[in-house]
């Protein structure tokens, strides 16, 4: 039928083609060769002449069969399968009729149309043989399979629209009733929503609906075997934790916290975003709750959102949060007002939980936010009924001996003799976790009066009050008036007539205009009026006695209803704004009349004089009982007056006890996007009368004593009476510290801090202190999954210029009235005895692996007594342990180092807060490392391209950086409420963290292979090679420089310790490059391979100590954030004068910054002798003892 | 300790031992493989007799039982417990002595 020797096209007759929406576009041949050559590969296919040939046969036919009309893009598709069909390339034919369907079904879908009746008799059909599905959820439940929670789920995870999101959940449940599974798990279901997301194309929602994780072999071996990657991590169940738990938050950073183009950037090995993550919730109310302020002696009751609208303060932005930190405001909280620091509100979109206790106290808020609860464990009281002794709760009905008890298993209520309450347990759940019957605490509101001293001189009167309060409940601002709308007019007409306010309207509504009127009550009074927005007006708890009452009922008689049965009167107020009920509340509390707020039903209809009404607002409802006495409060109200002779008084029965058991948890829209919360001085507040904490702290310590801070161990503000005492802080605080910081803690200068403390005290004394700092940092295996605590010491034989005359502060935080220049007796004593206690090692004679002393060598040092005699006993401790570094501070510059190399220049504004040495804190804030071998990989030799290379991998580092700062930024604006509570502490004027003095750090690795690879030789092979070195390290700095000055951070580069980053990157360019990383790989092919670490010298060479400290010290000063040689020692124990002489010389001849000596030990389990050098047998154990061969 | 009881302790923790009956050298004894380490040890009756059981476990261990500590990229750590590509560094340090230099 076809030509194959034919390669003259067929005239084309057909031109154009329509497409779906009936545009006319030219017809395209090779878009038909496409089309059958993809369908042809999917089938295994591959030749792409055969495909342009059958394409030939297609516009052939279709120039006979369209001749005089222009085909559609659906019937050029029919033609396609004809050929293909007629030809006998049926598999091909499949495949294209297949792709052809799906595209179609797309189509359908994203135009909202249900694609076909098949899902739902699918299911008539299972339903009729009585299948039930079970799906195994992730909040450890059964439950029976529901399509509609996919489609909830959908919606509120990915905003999905909910018709779209109904048909995928219907194919998901097609595939899922087909494959005939009877056992689900959640994770499946969500796997398999996912794939339909990818499948119809939708990649954004599809990564918000992700679920982060590990499969179940990679769990098991996190479990069984070791973590390679840090070498610092022990093998033990908090180490595993750290690793699962690292896991998922390192995906979660790399999807939320950076944009994709530097996770991809990071994922590729472009750049290695070091320690991804850290994140927590925070926690919040619903905007319609409400909390009393006092500002300027005035008590208010405003809502959340309106306390932040009217706050008298500048709104600060973070990502998609806000605060504002207004001045001099009190809120309520347990014990009284306390100071108001800040309000914030975020933006969310789940659905928030109200909480009801049975004492009538309501609160809407999130679902991970913390309650105290406090559980009874009552022993000894046995149900009567099922005989369980768990879970029983006590129900009140106290006579005489006995009470009623209720059995929260089976459900049944009975009564029995009161027994002592045996423990009473305090423990923090989120909302979600509460349980019916669990108590929490509604305090009783006291210290707050009503003064009865602001007079409003609109009203003056209470008529002219109750109007208002009727206008609250009633009325509703139009264009330009205010109208009430009612079928009780009367009184409202009488009242406007006696006081000559124009109005107009009939039976049910009326209107009034009056701008004055208008005016007055919605600035003056800001009475917001629209449904959920409806307030008492401000002030209102500064008003006269009688004024308050009048208002009120003139609610009562707008909004509410009487209800009398055979005990009690009730008082029903139902409507859609919280805040006014619980302002209500508040001054019912506040007199001493009984009251009831809740959340109820608020999606159902509700009739409403004989019209049903659908609410789509929660509804709550306030209840008020009153007693004879209480009804003098209502003498404006109609209502209630109506009712002489009906009227049952409730008896006064409030009960005393704060503590009230929940008795209703309600899943409940949030109508307005955002959640809010306040941070108060004292952690608490009460919030629509229930007792509220932020703090993310579970400990039983702070619930013990309500509300008081975390341990507040070390600050420099107030130290120990005694050394033993402060050193037990400063051990206690790093071990905190620790927990918000990646990499080590460093502490400056502490045997001159500690100084003070020495005074008077013996050598052996000193020794002791000694020995306990290094064993307690040493032991400390518990901290931060399961690691010793990663820290460094900075020490100094002579006393530091900028600490000479700064006023020494000694035990009990007070200034012992002498200066740390005259410490320094004291000072030297104790590093001696610091470094006796490293140069003995451990109880086995090993090296203690921290804390890292680091020994400062300055001018000063030299000119210091007796720094000779130190030197060497460094330099032994150096040679025979390994521990000592030491530091260069050439010129007057002072640093502090931490972290193996990490050193902080200090700069002149630094220094002047030498002056208050306790301000003295710096940080990093994240590394970001540049994979500078790539770099040399895609320049391929061309010198202009590497340096562009360079730039564009800056480029994204910085942009990390710019993300994680924000994230970070965003997480301490919760102040004292969010996860970094610790860094946000505020002593002295400044929080913990002093974000405008962290440094970026701009990582670098494999220079040496960068620059081997672009020249061919290594940077110690040639000079040019060595220049090549420096060229491009300057090339970064001025880079580090540039972007400082644009975004005003400070980036600086720092030689990464690259630990495991440095077998990362080996291994993804020997991925991704392998070709060029082959040739300057270290290593051996193919998996114990690296790169030389930073600006280092090929590690291998025999290059003399010497020359290597100073070559590579030239580096150094380029590098800010920190430089370090290593000398490698071996088993070789160098002479102690050797070895302090070579320490001058560098301090004197070379530019390098820092220098370790590492010697290597062997110490075996056995027999506990150590040995110098690596050694794979113990020359003790392995000699044969008699009568016992080695064999093997 | 009676080898018997010896042969019962090593038979409870068989998935570490395994014991055999052996000759050696005209003396009689057990056989002893180690799967922790690897190893094979041959011990005489009279050996056994003589030691108590943690110096005969430790005879099995051929001193291979070791830690080797030295400073990975800033701090000290137990070689043991390196990634791949630092073990491999490790092989490759050229280590050094300080020799006294005159001051220049």
């Amino acid at each position: 039928m076809m030509n194959k020797n034919n390669n003259e096209p067929s005239k084309t007759i057909v031109i154009s083609i329509k497409k779906r929406d009936g545009r006319l576009v030219p017809f395209d041949k090779d878009k038909i060769i496409e089309a059958i050559f993809k369908a042809a590969k999917s089938v295994g296919g591959q030749d792409r002449y055969l495909a342009e040939d059958l394409a030939e046969a297609v516009t052939m036919y279709l120039n006979k069969e369209f001749k005089d009309r222009i085909p559609s893009v659906e019937e050029i598709q029919d033609a396609v399968e004809k050929v293909l069909i007629k030809t006998g390339h049926a598999k091909t034919a499949k495949a294209y009729i297949l792709y052809r369907e799906k595209r179609q079904r797309i189509r359908k879908i994203k135009q909202g149309i249900q694609i076909s009746e098949e899902p739902d008799t699918l299911l008539k059909t299972k339903e009729s043989t009585d299948l039930s599905l079970f799906v195994r959820t992730s909040g450890e439940d059964i439950i029976t399979w529901n399509r509609e929670k996919i489609v909830s789920s959908l919606v509120r995870e990915t905003s999905l629209d909910e018709r779209i999101a109904r048909t995928i959940a219907v194919e998901v449940e097609k595939g899922i009733f087909t494959s005939k599974v009877k056992f689900l798990t959640s994770p499946l279901i969500r796997e398999m929503v996912n794939a339909k997301l990818i499948e119809l194309g939708f990649e954004q929602e599809r990564k918000k609906y992700t679920r982060l994780g590990l499969p179940l072999i990679d769990v098991r071996n996190i479990i069984i075997h070791p973590n390679k990657e840090n070498a610092n991590i022990p093998h033990n169940p908090e180490a595993t934790n750290l690793t699962l738990a690292e896991n998922i938050k390192k995906e979660f950073a790399l999807l939320e916290v950076f944009s994709p183009e530097v996770s991809d950037a990071h994922m590729r090995g472009d750049i290695h975003l070091h320690d991804l993550g850290f994140i927590d919730r925070p926690y919040s109310f619903s905007p319609y709750e409400t909390i009393i302020i006092k500002e300027n002696g005035f008590i208010n009751c405003f809502n959340l959102k309106q306390f932040f609208e009217f706050a008298d303060s500048d709104v600060i932005k973070g990502n998609d949060f806000e605060f504002k930190e207004p001045q001099d405001i009190k809120v309520l909280d347990k014990g009284g007002f306390v100071s108001l620091k800040r309000v914030i509100r975020h933006k969310i979109s789940e659905p928030l939980l109200s909480i009801s206790t049975k004492n009538g106290k309501t609160i809407v808020v999130t679902k991970d936010h913390p309650f105290i609860r406090l559980q009874d464990k009552i022993k000894c009281i046995e149900c009567k009924y099922c005989g369980n002794k768990e879970n029983i709760v006590k129900d009140g009905g106290r006579r005489e001996n006995t009470r009623i008890y209720w059995c929260k298993k089976c459900g049944k209520r009975f009564r029995g003799n009161i027994q002592k309450v045996d423990s009473l347990i305090f423990e923090t759940v989120s909302a979600e976790k509460l349980t019916t019957y669990d108590f929490i605490l509604t305090p009783l509101i006291t210290n707050v009066a009503c003064s009865g001293l602001y007079k409003d001189e609109f009203i003056n009167n209470e008529e002219k009050a109750w109007f208002l309060g009727y206008f609250i409940a009633e009325g509703f601002y139009g264009k330009n008036e205010m109208a009430i709308r009612s079928k009780e007019l009367v009184r409202v007409k009488n009242y406007l007539d006696k006081n000559n306010i124009k109005y107009a309207g009939d039976e049910e509504r009326i209107r009034i205009y009056s701008k004055s009127l208008t005016d007055k009550f919605q600035q003056d009074l800001q009475i917001g009026i629209y449904s959920q927005n409806k307030t008492l007006p401000s002030n209102f708890y500064e008003m006269e006695e009688n004024i308050q009452s009048a208002i009120i009922s003139g609610i009562i008689d707008g909004d509410g209803t009487i209800r009398t049965d055979n005990y009690v009167t009730e008082v029903m107020i139902r409507v859609t704004s919280k805040t006014l009920l619980s302002q209500i509340q508040l001054w019912l509390d506040i007199k001493g009349i009984r009251n009831h707020l809740r959340h109820i039903n608020s999606y159902g209809p509700r009739w409403y004089r004989g019209k049903k009404i659908e609410s789509r607002l929660p509804l709550f409802l306030l209840r008020i009982y009153l007693t004879r006495e209480d009804k003098k409060y209502f003498k404006m109200c109609n209502k209630i007056n109506k009712l002489n002779g009906g009227f049952k008084s409730c008896k006064k029965n409030i009960s005393h006890s704060e503590f009230s058991p929940v008795f209703k948890i309600k899943e409940i829209k949030n109508i307005d996007s955002y959640v809010y919360d306040i941070t108060t001085e004292s952690k608490t507040f009460i919030c629509s009368g229930i007792w509220a904490h932020n703090c993310s702290g579970q400990s039983l310590e702070y619930i013990k004593k309500f509300g008081l801070n975390l341990p507040n161990s070390l600050s420099m503000a107030k130290p120990a009476k005694h050394p033993e005492t402060l050193l037990a802080h400063m051990v206690k605080f790093s071990a905190a510290l620790q927990g918000h910081f990646n990499g080590a803690i460093g502490w400056d200068a502490i045997n001159v801090f500690f100084a003070p403390f020495l005074t008077g005290v013996s050598d052996r004394e000193i020794k002791q202190l000694a020995q306990m700092l290094i064993y307690e940092y040493s032991q400390q295996a518990v901290a931060r999954g399961g690691q010793a605590i990663f820290s460094d010491v900075n020490l100094y034989w002579e006393i530091p210029e900028h600490f000479v005359n700064v006023k020494a502060i000694g035990p009990g935080g007070t200034e012992t009235g002498k200066v740390y220049g005259e410490y320094e007796k004291e000072s030297q004593g104790f590093i001696k005895a610091l470094f006796e206690v490293y140069l003995q090692g451990d109880g086995m004679g090993r090296p203690f692996f921290f804390p890292k002393p680091l020994l400062h060598i300055t001018n000063k040092f030299f000119q210091t007594e007796g720094a000779d005699e130190f030197l060497e006993l460094a330099c032994l401790v150096g040679s025979e342990k390994g521990n000592t570094y030491f530091v260069f501070d050439r010129d007057n510059t002072a640093k502090i180092s931490e972290c193996c190399r990490l050193q902080f220049k200090l700069e002149a504004s630094d220094l002047e807060d030498a002056k208050h040495p306790w301000k003295m804190r710096f940080s990093a804030l994240q590394n970001v490392t540049l994979n500078l071998p790539r770099c040399a990989y895609i320049a391929e030799h061309d010198e202009t391209k590497l340096f562009e290379t360079m730039d564009k991998f800056m480029e994204r580092v910085v942009k990390a950086h710019i993300e994680k700062r924000r994230f970070i930024e965003k997480i301490l604006a919760l102040g004292q409420n969010g996860p970094l509570a610790l860094l946000t502490m505020n002593l002295d004027g400044e929080s913990y963290l002093r974000m405008h003095r962290v440094t970026h750090l701009i990582g670098l690795l494999g220079l040496n292979e960068m620059v081997q690879y672009h020249t061919g030789l290594q940077l110690h092979e040639s000079e040019d090679a060595f220049k090549m070195g420096l060229r491009i390290i300057s090339y970064l700095k001025i880079a580090c420089e540039k972007y400082s000055r644009q975004t005003g951070l400070k980036f600086v580069l720092e030689q990464t310790p690259a630990e495991s980053t440095a077998y990362r990157f080996a291994r993804l360019d020997l991925g991704h490059y392998y070709e060029q990383t082959k040739e300057v790989i270290k290593g051996t092919l193919s998996d114990n391979v690296y790169y030389t670490n930073s600006t280092y010298l090929n590690i291998s060479e025999n290059i003399s100590p010497v020359e290597r400290v100073r070559k590579e010290g030239v580096f150094h000063p380029l590098i800010d954030a920190g430089a370090l040689t290593h000398v490698w020692l071996g088993e070789s124990n160098p002479d102690v004068r050797s070895l302090s002489d070579f320490v001058i010389r560098i301090f004197r001849y070379t530019k390098n910054s820092q220098v370790a000596f590492s010697p290597e030990f062997t110490s075996c389990l056995d027999c506990g002798k150590v040995y110098r050098g690596l050694h794979s047998r113990c020359p003790h154990c392995s000699a044969e003892k008699e009568g016992i061969k080695i064999l093997r | 300790m009676e080898k018997e009881r010896f042969v019962e302790y090593l038979k409870k923790f068989s998935e570490n031992y395994e014991v055999k009956e052996r000759m050696e050298a005209q003396t009689s004894g057990i056989m002893v493989q180690d799967r922790q380490f690897d190893t094979m040890t041959f011990f005489s009756e009279k050996a056994i007799l003589d030691n108590n059981i943690e110096e005969l476990l430790k005879q099995t261990h051929h001193g291979k039982n070791v830690e080797q500590i030295t400073r990975v990229t800033g701090y000290f750590s137990k070689v043991g417990s390196w990634n791949k590509g630092k073990k491999a560094e490790l092989k490759d340090r050229y280590r050094s002595n300080i020799e006294k230099v005159s001051v220049q």
